[in-house]
């Protein structure tokens, strides 16, 4: 045991009659992993629920579309046109396999998480898309495009917080703590700042760009295997190796993301194509080309 | 330069296929690391799968 965390591999016993898994863990009493105060408001212990892929998955969706369909009626006459096009939840589909126990189930408080990351994923876009003044997103006209950019900066700073509300909702708040959030989502914005000061930076070197989308991007990836694997029960020991996990997946991620810029139809992009270049945004297929092709720089500095 | 040159460009250069290469070495390093992890074998499959969709997105 190390500074007090108790890691526990909870056995899920059998499947009760909804299909779902709960057990009162019985070496703690308070049903924690990390010790914190969790349990149930008259002092008897949190009663904590396991269910298989597939429902955490729907519990995901649910919690998502109640962010974006049962807010406020001022915030979801502009949210719910967000909830006409689902996004693939890679995210949250990596934090629910990261969360699978010995057993291969899932804590509920999972699907939280996963929740929580997927709408920290939207707000981000919305702000992406009026950095950008893009016009479309999944296919759909984005916030900014349909109700302008006031109205979207603020859509974007609601979904922000309620992402950060539904993270601190799980039940065991150290595990909340440990995960760090925001911590996170600082990453991400130094990312996205890295990335704006360097626009049109046509001597950005590919160290430099690693760096920029290990946070824009990468970061939250991260955050959602690191989230997954404190939920999983598997033991401190194991994080760092989820965390470089989340980091390389999601360099993946951006990195076939700009090739895809260059490569993919807009309909099958369900976003504009060729757009990074004309917004300014230097990829690695633009710092390679012009590396290999000093002309081109020159051109390009010409022009500037 | 416009849009379409630089496309050109990152094609006649090798800028695409040096960043899928790029993208194919994290993808390898991912794929030593879940060596590593300690977990059931089909969380592993599960996370390789993972990796193997944003990689051929």
């Amino acid at each position: 045991m190390t500074d007090g965390f108790v890691a526990v591999n909870i056995g899920a016993g059998s499947p009760a009659d909804d299909g779902s898994l709960s057990e009162k863990n019985a070496g703690d009493p308070a049903g924690n992993r990390g010790g914190g105060p969790a349990g149930n408001r008259d002092g008897s212990p949190a009663e904590k629920r396991y269910v298989g892929f597939e429902e955490a998955l729907s519990l995901v969706r649910e919690e998502v579309d109640s962010v974006l369909l049962s807010s406020p009626s001022v915030v979801r006459t502009y949210t719910a046109h967000l909830a006409l096009a689902r996004g693939k939840f890679f995210r949250a589909v990596s934090l629910l396999t990261c969360a699978m126990n010995g057993d291969g189930v899932i804590d509920e408080n999972a699907a939280k998480l996963a929740a929580a990351v997927e709408v920290l994923h939207l707000a981000t876009l919305v702000h992406d898309d009026i950095i950008d003044d893009a016009d479309i997103r999944r296919g759909l006209p984005t916030l900014q495009k349909k109700f302008g950019r006031r109205i979207a900066v603020i859509c974007g700073d609601y979904l922000l917080s309620k992402a950060l509300q539904i993270a601190a909702s799980i039940d065991n708040k150290k595990d909340y703590l440990d995960i760090d959030m925001p911590d996170y989502i600082a990453r991400i914005c130094v990312g996205e700042l890295s990335e704006q000061i360097n626009s049109g930076n046509y001597d950005l070197s590919v160290r430099q760009y690693l760096k920029i989308i290990s946070g824009k991007t990468a970061a939250l990836f991260e955050a959602s295997f690191f989230a997954g694997a404190v939920l999983s029960g598997c033991g401190r020991t194991q994080y760092g190796v989820y965390k470089k996990l989340g980091h390389y997946l999601g360099m993946i991620f951006q990195l076939t993301d700009d090739c895809m810029d260059f490569e993919a139809t807009e309909s099958v992009a369900q976003k504009p194509v060729q757009s990074d270049f004309e917004k300014g945004v230097v990829t690695l297929p633009v710092i390679r080309a012009l590396r290999e092709d000093p002309g081109l720089k020159r051109r390009q500095h010409a022009r500037k | 330069m416009t849009a379409d040159e630089i496309s050109r460009a990152v094609v006649i250069t090798g800028g695409l296929g040096f960043t899928k290469l790029v993208a194919k070495r994290y993808h390898g390093k991912y794929v030593r690391l879940l060596d590593r992890l300690e977990a059931p074998e089909d969380k592993k499959r599960r996370l390789r799968g993972i990796a193997d969709r944003a990689l051929n997105r």
